[in-house]
This record gives C-alpha cells, structure tokens and sequence, in this order.
C-alpha cells in the first residue's frame, strides 16, 4: 500500500510568466536569498580553478591572474602521465565502490535491524554507542585498527595464524579499509536511515498486523520501501562523490608493503600538488575530480530516473 | 632534513588541512585578520643600544613552529633595553609552516621571519631582503661571529644573496651523538665491553646473545634488532643506516657525493647492496624483527620498553620514550650505548665530523619591515657577545654568577629549576631565544673562558648513570663520545648539508618520486626470499634510474658545485 | 491498544534474541576505541608508552587534563563554541529547511535548476585560498562573529535529507492548506516543519556536531575569537615538543608530557558535550520507532 507523494512526473510543464512568478513569490522568496548566498560562498571562488591551467608555485603566488603563466593542460597531462597515476585511479575506484556498497548496505542493515530491536532501553543505548566511533579522530581509529589488523596483532592471534592483513600488497587492503570505515562510520550513517524510518508511517505496520504479515514480511515491505527514497539520493550522492574518497584514512593505514594500493586520488593530488609547492598540478587534479564526480552525479541521477526511482536533481 | 619535511606533511594532513594558495588580487595591505600589525613610533632612531628618545620600536617577528610570547620575561626587556626593539611574536600552531603560502598570497610579511622548509617559497617570492650590505655595514658583531662561514649564508652563485641567518650553531662540539647503531649494555657487557667493529662480529654477537637468553625475564621474546619502517621513519632506521654503517659521511638526504661532486643514490654503492643482502639475511633468521615493515611505531616504542630489543638503529629522540620506561624501571643495563659502528673495520663512523654550517633555514628581515637598519642591528646584538650570554645565561647576578676566575656558573637550585619547570624558559626567559637565533654550539668558549650556552661537558659527564659510568671506565674514556672518531680526524667540507638547501622545483618533484621507490624497494628487498634479493634490489636501482634521479642528481650537484666555488 | 497486548502475549522470538547478541557485539567493538582513548587520557603518559592497548588505566592520573586545563583558559573559547554551535544550528536548521521546502514543490519553476546549482557545488571547490580571500578581504569578515555562521548557513547535504523526507509527506496535506487560501511561507512553517521533526533533529544534530568540533576557520579567519576545538588544537600542537634529548636534561625530558596522552584527554574533552546533549535529540528520531512496539 503506497502512500501518495508528490511526484515530478504529475506535475505538468509550466510556462515562465510573470504571473506565474507571482504565485510563486513566496517561494521565490525562500529561496533566491539563498541562491545568491550560494553564488557568492561557493561559485565565486571558483575562479581559483584557472590556476590549474597556470603554473602556479611560491614565487608566482603573487601576480594576479592574467599575469601569471598560462600553460593550457600542462598540469593535467604532468598529473596524468604521473607514474602513479593509472594506480592511483584503480585504487579510488576500488575503495569508492568498495565503500558505497559496503557502507551503504551495512548502514541500512544495522538501522533496519536497530529499528526491530524491542527492548528500548537497549535500543537507545546501542545507538547512542554505536555512533562513538565516528567522533574519534582517525589517527585513533587508524592506530588501533593497526593494532588489530597487523602481523601479530589481535585478529592473527585469534586466527592463530599469520593473515598478512596489512602486508599483503593486493586489493585485499580495499577490503580492510573498507571495513575499518565502516567499523568507525555505521552508527553514525545509520542515523540518517533510523530518522527516514520514524518517518513511515506507524499505521502501516499496524495494518499489516492484521493482515498477519510476519516481522521479516513487515521489514521487507514496509521498512526498506519506507527508507528507499533516501538511501536512493544518498546513493546517488556518494556516487558523486567517488573520487573524492578519503585521505586521511589511506594515509594513517598505509605503510611500505601496501602503499601500491592505498594511494587514492586525493592524496596523490595532496603530495603532488601542496607538498611539492606545485598548485597547479593540485588544482588541475581536484578540477578533474570535480568534473567526473558530477558527471557520474548526472549519470547516476539519469539512471535512477528511469528505473523509476527518486531522482536527486 | 628531508624526514623532517616528510613528517611536517604528515602533520599537516593529519592535522586535516589543505591549503591551495591562490593569487592575491592587488599587493595592498589586507585588513589583518590575525594578530596585530606592526606599530612603529615616529621617533624611533637606529641606535643599537637603545633609542634616542627612549621609545622602544616593535618588530613584527614570524617563527614558524614557535609559541606564545609576549617578549616580557626578564631576559627580553634586556634584550629590548639594549636594542630599542621589542618584539611583537606571531608563530604557527603546527610544526609546519602553513602561514607562509598565505603571507604570500597576501603580500603582508611580519619584519622578521623565520621558517625551514619555508623558506624556498619567501625567497622566490621576494619576500626577503639581502642583508649582504647591512652587514657590512651595520653588523660587525654578525661578521665576526661567522667569520669565515658567512659566505656560506649566500644565495647562490647566480644570486649571491644573504638572505637569511642561520638557525643551527655555529662551531661546537657534541658532548652526545646518535652513532649509527645501539646496543644494550647488557649485551656488551656480556661481551666484555667489547662492542662489535664489523657486521659479522655485530651478528654474532646478537647470535649469541640470543642464545643465551632467548626471552627477558618477563618471558618475552629477545629480538636482535627492530626499525621503525612503517612510515617516514623509515628514512632513519632504513635507509640512513645502510650510508652511514658504510662509512658515509655528511647527511645529503640519500645522496652519495663523491669527489668531483658528482652524485649518485647512496644504494648504489655495491658495499650498501651487500649490507642489505646482509640485512635481509637477518630478517629471514629471525634476527630482524618480522614485524618491523608493519608495526605501528607505538608498538616498535613498547617494545623497545620491555628491554626485548637488542639493538637498534635511531635516533634517540624517536624512542626516547622508551628509555623514560626503562629509567622509570631501573633497567639501566637495558638501555642502549650509542656505538659508532661500521661494517667493517676500516670504515670510519662520521657521526661526530662537523659538517659545516647548516645554511638555507634561518632568519631574514622581510620586504615589509620599514626600518631594515634597526632589524639588521637587532641581529648584530643577538650575535655579539653579550647577547649570546643574555641569551644563554640570563641576568648575571639572578640566573647566573662569576667566579674569581671570570668564569660563568649556574647555582644548583637554578639548574634544579630548569630541570624541573617546564616553564623555566617561558618566565626567566633564559634559553628562550636561543633557536632559532644565531648562536654558537656546544663546547665553543668566549674570551672569559666560559662556554656560550649551558652545556658543558662537565654536565654532560654529571648526568650518565651508573652504565655509562661503568662504561666510560671500561672504554677509559671521560665522555662516552670519545670512543668515536674525534672531529679533527675529518675535513669540513666546502658546502654545507645540502638537506637544508633551497632546490628547485623540478628536483623536488623527481626526488619525491625516488623516495617513494627507495622505501617500498628497500622494503621488499629485505623481507623477501634471499634468492629473490638481488632481482628486487636491482630493480629498485633501475626504478631509481627510470623516474629521473641522474636528472635530480645533475640538479643538485650543481647546486653543491656553486656553493664550493662560492667558498673558494 | 489492542494490538500492544497481541504483542505481549506472542512474546519474544529467537530473532530477538540473535538482534540482542548481534548488538551486544557491535556495542563491544564499537565501545573498545573510546574505552581506550578514555584509558589512555587517565593513565600516566610514561606508563602509556609501554603498551598502548588497555581500557582500565593502570597507572591512574589526572596529570593529562590539568595539563590541558592549566595551559590555557578554556572557560571563553568553551562559551565561543556554545554560542556558535548554538546560533549556527538554529539559523543552519532554519535555513536549510526553508530551502529544502522549496525545493521539494515540483510546481516551482525553478525546482530542478536550483537544485541543480546547489547539489553541484557539493562537488566543486575553488580551494580554501579563494575561499579565504573572499571571506578576509572582499567581505571582510574576519574576526567577526558572523565568520561562524554565515559561510556554513545552507549545507546541501541536508538540504537533499529534508527534501527528501518532506516528499514523503502527503501532497494532499499541502494542497488542503493551499485551497484554505494560506501561503507558502506559512504551510512550510506551521505544516511541513511539525511533521519533519525527525529529519529535523538529525540534521540538527549534524549542524551542532559540526559547528562544535570545526577549528579550521577559527584558525584561518578567527583567531581572536577563539572555539573550544581551537583552544584544545593549539594544546595539542604545543604539546608535541620537539626536544631535542642531546640539549635537554634528564628531569626535562621527565617532565615532558606526552602528545599521544594530551590528544586522547582532547578527544574526551570534546566529546563529553556532544554525548550529553544527544539524548535530548535521541527521542526525536528514535521516537518514531516506539510506537506500536512493546513498551518495557
């Protein structure tokens, strides 16, 4: 039983007129201030953009724009022909898609099963629990994530064997991120998903009582329906967002045998760019990540469109 | 150092965040949104030795990586009554510069500056003034304190600017070293006080050792030898070590530079492949801590604290943690003696040559600053004489004393107190302005006969517990440093570290590449089968080659040839 | 209700069971890195060093927090940080709200546009210097209280979480309101918000839990007016001395306290406040699953 929602496709095309303009002040009202905030805190300094284009280093910091250098695509082709480039790209994918479908799953997972959990004491307890982690600085998580996971650490000796989790210079080191992620971040994710479920209409799981469906019948139907639309926009989101995956995790768990595969994009365009006094070449890379972050953004939004779902945009 | 700029990114990550400079609009002075703005008095003569009118001028003053001060201790009205300026201290929180990008950016720099890896980026952007001729004019006492070395202050031959002062004493003598390798007196002692001179007396005497006792009392395993490799460290215990057991000498980062200054990756030497074919050989006996390539260096400072480690190759500021356990516990027999050990015996341990003034980190008077002549004055007062001992010493007759001979001398309860205040320097002001100022090193002494700073040997001798002292008797030796090739064995050489150096851009970016190679290749060469050593060795030698370091070396050798030339 | 005793009376299942276990166990892995910052904060810093992995203290001391309490005075910047955290998440919920309302009205003409333009810049930056020209020069905000709450008014992340729980809100509700002849302005403030109350609350949290621990732009624009985080950041970095054992005694050396012991009393310090307002916020969202579900 679907509730009615306002749906973009039973809305009809509307045609500009200053009539219409006027109906709509109110909300134009609400929201142009805003707009214009927008424009000034977050597309004006944009313009620091054309620096990837320029070569831009300590001793050039102070000429204006037009003064400096103009070297076109220089930076990119000096970013992309970096001999840890084509790695490093295999590395963000990996971890990215490693994570959003990983963390996403399991964030739902654990709010869906939160949300069956009877006892309400232990309930909010769990919760408020659940989400320490995320508080906890990286370089914490990071040291005893370490002191799990290393040669002789506590994982090994439960398994009683060597498990190499941090020395083994493959993809396996994804996974392991992956999961130190998710052990910091769940509860915390999981708080967006626990509020979209407040949202659902108790009624519901009342009327399906009745109709003898069972919890896992009610969790199925009711409760992950009940959530879809979020977790669709905040897929579609993290989509956006999947060159963007962290540095500071990478960093604090890497080390000499793994490095090959820890490298993502923004920590290469950290070294590369700010830790060789090159800003240019950091500009240019955060430019790219930008550019194919919306552009996989725009597809993932397409995408859900047609199959039906809430889009983002 | 290089580490050091390594690590100072670390913090900077760590400390979450990214600054990307941008350009500055028009070079107009900003509305400053951090602390103050110079003020000047209109009055305010030159005088080194105070102001006509009595007015006191304040200089805006930048120390990167400094703290808090209010220049208002004793020891700073001094220095202020005797220049006219007071300083007005800005400084960065973290240890790494990350104001300078913005000075920049916008065009508003403090009078004076002081920053180390900052300074490539000031000086490029103009930000620092040549003091060639205020020195020559105005500093007498900055000549005579660097007398043959200032010309080492110089730019480069294309610019053969002063434009800072250093920041690392001038002359002096160690009365403590980092040696290339330590041991456990344990150990020696076992071996009669007898410490290895090569690497196979160094292997069998952990061997044997080991055999002995193959755990500490409180059953944990002996291990011969661990080294913190899991992240820039592995500079210092991996990579260092292989130059300097090998009778390396001055610290150019991973450089070999032979005598007609041409330069070459330090691995390439065939005795270094041999030392870490040696070294891998150890790993796969077991004698090398297998944990060393993953371990947190938390847990690389435990261990070193249970007293299980038989050896290591640091520098004692990394573990030095440890060793407060290790005191705390009494286990002094289970400390480490610092050795000056070699592979072999006919290669001389460097750790005590002095290697020259350390140039390219220091102060510099800045563009901004209105009144160069009375900075340049400031300076020459911190390098004259009585600015050294306010420095050092303090007040006389309040922190220190003369004895009938003239010579210098702190009471007991002074030295108690700055034992035990950490915030002796803060409220008497005595060695607060020490780094990054001019200054001399240890052991250097004034016309009085007195040492300039605190540290002498005596106190030195004074401090070490009862296994150095037993040490010392079985070595007959008076300082433990003395077991070392003394400083007169080796010639100064003509250029100063180049770790320090401002370099091009293009040689950072090759030599950020290159390091990344050294540490994984070194990594894997010596965890992996001992027939597989010498394909893994090799083809971290030929991925050296391939990601430009003959292009890199060609840079700074260049910069090294420039900087001889400027000497001779 | 009638359908509360039904459930009392099926009881509880197995599956209750297996959640119990489940939870109890992510509570124990959850719980053991904050039981052990808290161990490492009360133990003595030498004694820490021997073995970084415990959660009772063994060698309990108070010495980390007087250092940090000692050092600088935390009573203003702790005021500072109320007060930004405060009014940034009021006006940041007021605001993001009303933005997400219009943006979840189809029939605006400019819907998709807007949201257009607000979800890309979730994407985009020009980097944090143009960012700081524009803020210390061009508006010339610096040192200015409102540096806290202007630039991180609207975060389009929330935006996104608003709309899409006021989708779910039957459209039929609004346009009830509209035929009754009231505007916008009002079916978004006395209609839609009491309903949100969830997404609401969670979004407020995320506001307060940012604006609370944010020190970057204290350390970048304001720097005279000091947050709470800025305070213990600046602790922190001064803690970490760069002694050099060769020039200092031994008693210094002893004295020197321990960056890794002052982080974690850090860490605590800036956390307590978050884990005592956040029950209030709790029953907002978990509200929602209580009822129809036992009550204990």
């Amino acid at each position: 039983m679907k509730v009615k929602k306002a749906r973009a496709d039973t809305i009809k095309k509307q045609h500009f007129s200053l009539k219409l303009m006027w109906k709509q002040r109110y909300l134009l009202c609400m929201s142009v201030p805003f707009v214009i905030w927008l424009i000034i805190f977050k597309y004006l300094p944009l313009w620091g953009w054309t620096m990837a284009f320029q070569d831009v280093r300590p001793s050039t910091f102070a000429l204006s724009i037009w003064d400096r250098e103009f070297i076109g695509f220089a930076n990119f082709t000096k970013a992309f022909s970096d001999r840890l480039f084509t790695q490093t790209l295999i590395n963000t994918l990996g971890t990215s898609i490693l994570g959003i479908a990983l963390g996403t799953f399991s964030a739902i997972f654990f709010a869906v099963l939160l949300n069956e959990l009877r006892f309400i004491r232990f309930k909010k307890i769990t919760q408020t629990i659940s989400y320490l982690p995320h508080f906890v600085s990286w370089v914490i998580v990071a040291s005893i994530a370490k002191m799990f996971l290393n040669a002789g650490g506590v994982l090994d000796t439960i398994a009683g064997t060597k498990l190499n989790l941090m020395s083994t210079n493959s993809m396996l080191i994804w996974v392991v991120i992956c999961f130190v992620n998710i052990w910091k971040e769940v509860g915390w994710d999981a708080i967006i998903y626990l509020s979209a479920m407040a949202g659902i209409d108790q009624g519901l799981y009342e009327a399906a009582k009745v109709d003898g469906a069972n919890r896992f019948q009610r969790m199925w139907h009711i409760t992950l329906p009940g959530i879809k639309p979020t977790a669709i926009v905040l897929l579609i989101m993290s989509i956006g967002g999947a060159l963007n995956v962290g540095m500071e995790r990478q960093m604090l768990l890497s080390n000499g045998i793994i490095q090959d595969h820890t490298m993502v994009l923004s920590w290469f365009a950290y070294i590369r760019g700010i830790g060789n006094n090159n800003y240019g070449v950091g500009t240019a890379i955060g430019m790219f990540q930008s550019v194919v972050g919306i552009t996989l953004l725009l597809i993932a939004n397409k995408i859900a469109g047609w199959l039906g779902e809430s889009r983002l945009v | 150092m290089k580490l050091k700029k390594v690590k100072s990114l670390m913090v900077m990550a760590l400390a979450g965040c990214m600054l990307i400079s941008g350009c500055g609009k028009q070079p107009s002075p900003s509305s400053n949104s951090e602390s103050g703005s110079s003020t000047q008095s209109e009055a305010g003569s030159s005088e080194a030795g105070g102001t006509d009118s009595g007015e006191v001028v304040e200089l805006r003053y930048y120390c990167g990586g400094g703290e808090e001060d209010l220049f208002n201790n004793p020891v700073a009205q001094a220095i202020t009554a005797a220049t006219g300026v007071k300083l007005k201290i800005e400084y960065s929180i973290s240890s790494d510069d990350q104001k300078i990008p913005l000075m920049i950016a916008e065009q508003d720099y403090p009078d004076l500056i002081f920053s180390d890896d900052g300074i490539v980026a000031l000086v490029e952007a103009g930000a620092l003034i040549d003091m060639t001729d205020l020195i020559e004019e105005y500093g007498p006492n900055i000549k005579r304190f660097y007398g043959e070395e200032l010309d080492k202050l110089k730019y480069s031959t294309e610019d053969p600017s002063i434009y800072t002062l250093s920041s690392y004493g001038v002359g002096g003598v160690s009365y403590k070293t980092d040696g290339t390798m330590q041991m456990q007196w344990d150990v020696i002692k076992e071996n009669d006080y007898n410490y290895p001179k090569n690497l196979e007396e160094y292997e069998n005497m952990l061997k044997s050792y080991i055999a002995e006792h193959p755990a500490t009392e409180d059953g944990l395993e002996t291990i011969g030898l661990t080294l913190s490799a899991a992240d820039w460290r592995w500079m210092i215990t991996l990579g260092n070590p292989g130059f300097f057991i090998n009778g390396g000498q001055q610290d150019n980062g991973q450089w070999y530079v032979d005598e007609d200054y041409n330069l070459q990756y330090h691995f390439f030497r065939p005795e270094e492949k041999e030392y870490y074919r040696w070294l891998n050989r150890m790993f796969n006996e077991g004698i090398l801590d297998n944990e060393f390539p993953t371990q947190t260096h938390e847990d690389y400072v435990a261990k070193i604290a249970s007293g299980r480690v038989l050896s290591i190759m640091d520098a004692e500021w990394d573990y030095w943690d440890a060793i407060k356990i290790l005191q705390a516990d009494g286990k002094y027999d289970k400390t480490y003696a610092v050795l000056p050990f070699t592979a072999d015996e006919s290669l001389k341990c460097a750790s005590l040559m002095y290697r020259g003034l350390i140039t390219g980190q220091g102060i510099g008077i800045s563009t901004s600053c209105k009144d160069p002549v009375l900075a340049i004055k400031f300076l020459d007062y911190m390098c004259s004489d009585e600015g050294m001992i306010l420095r050092h010493w303090g007040i006389e007759g309040e922190n220190y004393f003369l004895d009938e001979e003239g010579h210098r001398y702190r009471t007991e309860e002074e030295i108690q107190w700055e034992q035990t205040d950490k915030d002796y320097k803060k409220k008497t002001g005595v060695g607060n302005y020490e780094h990054p100022f001019p200054r001399y090193g240890d052991g250097v002494v004034d016309p009085t006969g007195s040492t300039y700073t605190r540290t002498s040997r005596d106190a030195v001798i004074a401090e070490y517990n009862e296994e150095q002292r037993a040490a010392c008797e079985a070595w007959n030796v008076e300082l433990l440093v003395d077991i070392f090739p003394q400083p007169d064995e080796f010639e100064t050489p003509l250029y100063s570290p180049s770790w320090a150096y401002a370099k091009t851009a293009e040689y950072e970016e090759i030599v950020q590449q290159l390091d990344e190679i050294t540490w994984s290749g070194l990594i894997s060469s010596v965890i992996c089968k001992p027939a597989e050593f010498d394909a893994k060795y090799d083809k971290m030698l030929a991925d050296l080659e391939a990601a430009g370091m003959s292009r890199a070396g060609e840079i700074l050798g260049s910069i090294i040839k420039e900087k001889v030339a400027l000497m001779e | 209700m009638r359908s509360s005793v039904r459930h009392r009376k099926n009881g509880v299942t197995a599956f209750d069971f297996i959640l119990v276990f489940f939870f109890l166990l992510i509570i124990i892995t959850t719980v053991y890195p904050f039981l052990n910052v808290l161990a490492i904060s009360f133990n003595d810093p030498t004694d820490t060093m021997r073995n970084v992995n415990f959660i009772v203290p063994r060698v309990f001391t108070l010495s980390n927090y007087r250092y940090i309490f000692t050092e600088k005075d935390l009573m203003s910047p702790f005021i500072m940080s109320v007060a930004r955290t405060v009014i940034g998440t009021l006006t940041g919920v007021i605001c993001t709200s009303m933005v997400a309302y219009v943006l979840s009205r189809k029939d605006f003409y400019f819907n998709r546009f807007f949201t257009l333009l607000f979800v890309i810049t979730m994407y985009v930056g020009g980097g944090l210097i143009p960012d700081y020209l524009l803020i210390t020069r061009t508006l010339g905000l610096g040192n200015n209280f409102a540096v806290y709450i202007i630039p991180g008014l609207v975060g389009v992340f929330n935006i996104i979480l608003i709309r899409s729980f006021m989708e779910g809100i039957p459209i039929s509700l609004q346009e009830a309101a509209m035929i009754d002849g009231a505007n916008d302005f009002y079916i978004w403030m006395r209609i839609i918000m009491p309903l949100c109350t969830p997404v609401i609350a969670t979004v407020a949290l995320f506001c307060a839990v940012g604006a609370w621990n944010s020190f970057m732009d204290t350390y970048l624009y304001a720097r005279k007016l000091p947050t709470l985080q800025y305070v213990l950041y600046e602790i922190m970095e001064q803690a970490t001395i760069k002694i050099d054992p060769h020039s200092a005694n031994a008693e210094q050396l002893k004295n020197a306290v321990s960056p890794l012991s002052v982080r974690m009393a850090i860490t605590i310090i800036a956390t307590v406040p978050i884990l005592v307002v956040y029950p209030f916020l709790q029953k907002y969202f978990v509200g929602g699953m209580t009822l129809g579900a036992v009550k204990d």
